[in-house]
């Protein structure tokens, strides 16, 4: 798995309704930064169980007790499930929302939760305007920021978040679609 | 000595309120606790349908690896579910 934004070239990748003839040149994700948020979320949950529990097996020793102590190792287990599937939902999210760049089309792919999906895809040609954004504290640490693709088909705009130097991404989208557009209808190869 | 036998009767009778009040609170934090890992599971069954659909729409070389840890988080959420079933009810 490659850490950084920008995977060029990726082996073995396909995306729903790829024509034959096409082949992806870039792959951009948000960087593995945006992850740490979650990572911290799964420890915070890891390391609170060992609390919860012996919370739970302290708890209304004179008044009474919440929980049987034949419950108290599930509900420390399901605590460390909670954890996990809180890092696999985050790291799903972070892996499979995407900007395709093929020699043919720009796609972004969205997922939002366990209920939305996005895809947005317009041909290189459409590809007008590329702009980079840096802003904040953690753009500026991390040089981590916003590309925003404006095209001029009807779906006007592509934004993606969180790129790894976003700078290079855009020099690089705005380079490739000016070299498609001079190659005309032929391609990149 | 009638006095002593009445109080010792009415301090008895508040016991039992007691024991019956705490294992109805006891009851009630192990439904709740069911209920959540049933929800939990259900979330789990979603996040393998989202999978699925995540690698049909982008299909890369590790789609094999996620599908296999959200199965086993689906194992897991199932397990939790059963169990505490079996002692709860």
């Amino acid at each position: 798995m490659s850490l950084s934004s920008l995977a060029p070239n990726p082996k073995k990748v396909t995306y729903e309704g790829k024509d034959r003839d096409e082949s992806i040149v870039y792959i951009v994700r948000s960087s593995i930064i945006t992850l740490i948020p979650a990572t911290i979320l799964t420890l915070t949950i890891i390391i609170a169980s060992f609390f919860f529990r012996s919370f739970l097996q302290n708890f209304g020793s004179e008044t009474g007790i919440l929980v049987r102590p034949q419950i108290l190792p599930l509900v420390h287990f399901f605590l460390i499930t909670l954890a996990f599937g809180v890092y696999l939902h985050s790291l799903l999210n972070w892996y499979f929302n995407v900007l395709v760049l093929s020699n043919k089309k720009i796609l972004d792919i969205d997922f939002v939760g366990l209920s939305y999906k996005n895809v947005s895809e317009t041909t290189i040609e459409h590809v007008e305007d590329v702009t980079s954004t840096v802003s904040g504290l953690w753009g500026l640490l991390f040089n981590i920021g916003n590309i925003n693709v404006q095209t001029a088909g009807e779906q006007r705009e592509f934004e993606f978040y969180n790129v790894d130097d976003p700078s290079k991404v855009r020099d690089l989208i705005a380079d490739f679609a000016a070299k498609i557009r001079k190659r005309g209808n032929r391609g990149y190869s | 000595m009638l006095i002593l036998q009445q109080k010792l009767e009415k301090g008895a009778t508040v016991d039992i309120v007691n024991i019956n009040i705490n294992q109805g609170i006891t009851k009630f934090t192990e439904i709740l606790f069911l209920f959540i890992t049933l929800v939990y599971t259900l979330y789990a069954f979603l996040l393998i349908k989202n999978v699925k659909l995540m690698n049909k729409v982008l299909n890369t070389p590790k789609s094999g690896v996620f599908k296999f840890f959200a199965l086993v988080h689906l194992v897991m959420a199932v397990s939790i579910l059963v169990i505490a079933s079996l002692i709860i009810i």
